[in-house]
């Protein structure tokens, strides 16, 4: 560092640059805008090279679920699409750029502290007389403790990179069930708590969990939370393994009804098949009350008779779709209509479910 | 191993038996809700003999059926596994029997199969009486004669030990559930103990310590879907994951609550469940874990054909008069007030007077028919009734004609007195007559089950017409050796008609089978076989597989009616 420099560091911004250094940074906006900043970071991976705004969300989704933020971020200003993308992803540092060129603070550049946490430093490039301004909600101890703890947010991208060509888990034509085991799917395991559950399962024929109720739907609920990616075809046979996976007491003496298999659609990961694309199409179910007004003849105490008004309270369930789907909603009623468009639910009989006894 | 028993005596499963028996051991219980006819007897017994093959279950088994059933059970041993396995079975009549039976699988090594059949009745012979005595702490026990401390424990080995009765009154059941604990239960007739209130009901419900569970019966909703949790419960056991509900009264309320219509009268605002079942597909998903219902189209068998045959008959003069007298409302207003003294509801009215004419139709020298106490033609003019009516004698040409080609034929009869004089005149014309009724009280009154069941056997083996009451025989009896029938007068419900038929069109039915229906033309006997027929179809096509009640509502009724009064002119007479 040069005289200049060491003349406006105190010990809250060394940290902060010593942080800067050491940490892979990401870039959201313009990447080249940081080109004359003079402190660089150890690498820069850009937003734009993971893909479009569904893989923004899936890192939004990740970063909260799992608790991992960006330790630094490089904000391109320009656009305040940028700003809000690192707001939402909860960074521990913060760069930007400001046109200041030594004035005072203008109004509008409160509002990165307001997001951003405390300015600390802001230091002029050479060229181009851009202000690069450092933001930080961190206090200088944690700033410091910061550093000795291991980044894992470069993990996230490379996970994020690594499910672009390979899911998470995935089931084999032969049957058997297979984890992904690189160094990002490993850690992902490890931050799940799910290690365990993957040594156990890996390799295994998908029908050990057709026993195992808990473990499934723990996997379906990693799944459908983001946590956890699979395809979609393996997606719906996981959900089917699910319904397969009742016990011998509950399992139906004879191949369920239509309105029967509509009634399993009640359930937290209820869903359909869409019959076109092989789709799962994730179902909301509610009962619904339907009052029917009516007279019934009414006998009195002495004897007497008379015509009564009742209401006659009926009970229904009711099945909401997306709403990309029309209709959206389908009556229990209609599960005729539906199982046309709709592949619902099934669960075998019990000699299936209990084929050692059977 | 059970086929090739069945085998050696000429017998086989059928396709659907042996798929469903093996369903219900997979499962360990379960309630067996084939159509009746279709071999609900013969399940049970390979259910039983199944999971005593599996060998995880005490070879303990016992069978409960209505007293009259018991020699038909019998029979069915004999004839699928041979009269050395019948043998084997201890019939179990009461109390004592009970107790002897207990001892018995006491003394027999574990290993040994015992089989014991019994009935509804005898589960409830008891001994003793509940007395309560009051066990203060502090004081001594009669008994062991040492200080009773904090809730009545007194010392290790007393009898009263903890026990607040000094007696208690016991049954067979009390005993029988200790001869059946982890073994083999087999329920026939499942809907006699569908009242949680009924003595009999809460004594079958005590043999819930079986391991293997199985309850028959052929219509599991009789009247409504509240008769389904007392099944459910000794079949699935309460608070569990097949049924969800806490046990006896509370259970019923619950899944009323849930799976019956609410009705609120804006009137007075109060609540009660009203007949008809909703939350259709929630209920449908509950019972497909332990019911195992067929009807005879689902079977995937060829059964014999059955044809239904109308004859419609006039009536005779006398009976028109009567006829036309009940259907005058001013005459039948003074009528009732002459022998009630009161008002009488609108539908009360209707039917009472519909039963006056069904049985005018049907009986006409019936004090019913003629009007009791005080008889209608004290209040008009009308001719003394004859039982030479055309239906009568119809009824006795057809079930002579039967009893000749075939050697056997049924009668059913609502109106269980015309019975007498049919079978009076099919006795002078040479033909054999088994009676299911008797005179008691000057009445003609259906037998008690177990002379019943002796008259069936004695027709069976001699062949002719057997007699019966269309209500009485609407359970369990097996007449596929029987293939026409003749019903004289029909009943206002509609599963007493479908069983009547059932007991004679069944899957081993070896011939086709008629069954004869003798109507009064232009009259409540036609409208009303018209409204059963209607029913008939409406059971058969019940979406799937809903089990629906097939009652007659009030509008159904007073529809009959109207067209009663509006054909009075068109009455066939001759």
């Amino acid at each position: 560092m040069t005289g200049r420099w060491l003349r406006i560091i105190d010990s809250k911004q060394l940290a902060a640059l010593q942080l800067i250094r050491s940490s892979k940074a990401l870039v959201i906006g313009a990447d080249e805008l940081f080109e004359p900043c003079p402190f660089q970071p150890e690498e820069m991976f850009r937003l734009q090279d993971l893909g479009d705004d569904n893989a923004f969300e899936e890192l939004k989704q990740l970063c909260n679920t799992l608790r991992v933020y960006p330790r630094v971020v490089f904000i391109d200003p320009f656009r305040n699409i940028h700003i809000e993308k690192a707001n939402s992803l909860m960074p521990q540092l913060v760069v930007t750029i400001e046109f200041n060129n030594g004035l005072p603070h203008r109004n509008w550049t409160n509002r990165f502290a307001w997001l951003f946490g405390e300015r600390i430093a802001s230091i002029t490039s050479a060229k181009d007389r851009y202000e690069f301004t450092i933001y930080t909600p961190l206090t200088l101890k944690k700033l410091l403790e910061l550093k000795h703890q291991p980044d894992e947010f470069p993990v996230v991208i490379d996970l994020l990179l690594k499910r672009k060509t390979q899911p998470d888990l995935w089931i084999t034509p032969d049957g058997k069930i297979r984890f992904a085991q690189d160094h990002a799917r490993t850690w992902l395991f490890q931050k799940l708590d799910i290690e365990d559950l993957v040594y156990r399962l890996n390799s295994q024929n998908i029908s050990v969990l057709a026993t195992d109720r808990t473990k499934l739907v723990f996997l379906l609920r990693c799944i459908r939370s983001g946590l956890l990616r699979v395809s979609n075809e393996d997606l719906v046979k996981l959900v089917n393994l699910k319904n397969a996976a009742v016990i011998p007491a509950k399992a139906p003496l004879l191949p369920l009804s239509l309105r029967a298999r509509f009634a399993l659609l009640n359930d937290e990961d209820g869903a359909l098949v869409d019959k076109s694309t092989n789709e799962l199409v994730p179902v909301t179910v509610i009962p619904r009350t339907r009052v029917e007004r009516t007279e019934v003849l009414m006998v009195n105490d002495d004897g007497s008779v008379k015509w009564a008004l009742v209401e006659r309270t009926h009970t229904e369930l009711v099945a909401f779709l997306p709403e990309k789907y029309s209709p959206n909603h389908y009556f229990e009623s209609d599960v005729f209509e539906l199982a046309e468009r709709f592949e619902l639910p099934d669960v075998p009989t019990v000699e299936k479910v209990d084929r050692k006894r059977a | 191993m059970i086929a090739d028993i069945l085998n050696q005596h000429g017998q086989k499963l059928f396709q659907f038996q042996r798929e469903d028996i093996v369903k219900l051991l997979t499962k360990r219980f379960g309630i067996l809700a084939w159509d009746p006819g279709c071999g609900k007897t013969l399940g049970g017994l390979v259910f039983a003999l199944g999971a005593l093959s599996i060998g995880d279950c005490v070879p303990r088994v016992l069978v409960i059926t209505p007293q009259d059933l018991i020699p038909q059970w019998f029979a069915e041993i004999g004839k699928f596994f041979g009269a050395e396995f019948a043998a084997e079975w201890f019939v179990v009549s009461g109390l004592e029997d009970a107790i002897q039976l207990v001892r018995l699988s006491r003394k027999v090594p574990k290993t040994y199969p015992l089989f014991a059949i019994t009935w509804y009745e005898a589960l409830r012979d008891a001994i003793g009486d509940e007395r309560i005595v009051q066990r203060n702490d502090g004081e001594l026990c009669p008994y062991c004669n040492r200080i009773i401390h904090h809730n009545g424990l007194c010392s290790y080995g007393c009898p009263f030990n903890g026990s607040p009765y000094i007696s208690r009154r016991r049954d067979a059941a009390w005993f029988l559930k200790k001869f059946v604990r982890n073994g083999v239960l087999v329920v026939d007739e499942g809907t006699y103990i569908k009242s949680c209130e009924s003595l009999r009901g809460i004594a079958a419900r005590r043999l819930v310590t079986a391991k293997y569970r199985l309850i028959m019966t052929g219509t599991p909703i009789k009247n409504l879907l509240s008769d389904l949790p007392m099944l459910l419960q000794l079949a699935a056991r309460p608070n569990s994951q097949a049924y969800p509900f806490p046990p006896e009264q509370e259970g019923i309320n619950r899944f009323s609550k849930q799976f019956m219509v609410v009705e609120r009268n804006l009137l007075n605002k109060r609540r009660r469940i009203g007949p008809e079942p909703t939350n259709l597909s929630t209920i449908q998903l509950l019972l497909s874990a332990t019911v195992l219902r067929r009807r005879k189209d689902q079977l995937g068998e060829e059964i014999a054909p059955l044809e239904i045959k109308v004859h419609e008959v006039p009536l005779t003069y006398e009976q028109a008069l009567w006829y036309r007298a009940w259907c005058d409302d001013e005459l039948f207003e003074r009528w009732f007030y002459a022998t009630h003294n009161r008002s009488i509801s609108d539908l009360a009215k209707l039917l009472s007077r519909m039963t006056h004419l069904l049985f005018v139709i049907g009986h006409p020298t019936s004090s019913t028919a003629t009007g009791s106490p005080v008889s209608l033609d004290l209040l008009a003019n009308l001719p003394q009734p004859t039982e030479l009516t055309h239906k009568n004698l119809l009824v006795v040409d057809l079930a002579e004609q039967f009893a000749r080609q075939e050697g056997y034929c049924v009668v059913f009869a609502q109106t269980v007195g015309v019975l007498e004089t049919i079978g009076r005149m099919l006795r002078e014309r040479g033909i054999p007559v088994h009676m299911t009724v008797e005179k008691r009280a000057n009445k003609l009154q259906s037998l008690p089950p177990a002379k019943r069941s002796m008259v069936i056997q004695k027709f069976r083996h001699q062949g002719g017409v057997l007699l019966a009451s269309i209500s009485a025989m609407a359970h369990g009896h097996d007449f596929a050796f029987v293939p026409r029938a003749v019903i004289h007068s029909l009943p206002f419900a509609y599963d007493s008609y479908a069983q009547a038929i059932c007991r004679v069109h069944r899957i081993v039915s070896p011939k086709p089978v008629e069954v004869h229906v003798v109507c009064a033309s232009n009259s409540l006997d036609m409208y009303l076989f018209e409204l059963l027929r209607r029913k008939e179809f409406a059971a058969s096509s019940v979406l799937d597989n809903a089990m629906l009640e097939i009652t007659i509502s009030k509008d159904e009724w007073k529809k009959v009616w109207e067209r009663v009064q509006e054909s009075l002119d068109n009455l066939v007479v001759a």
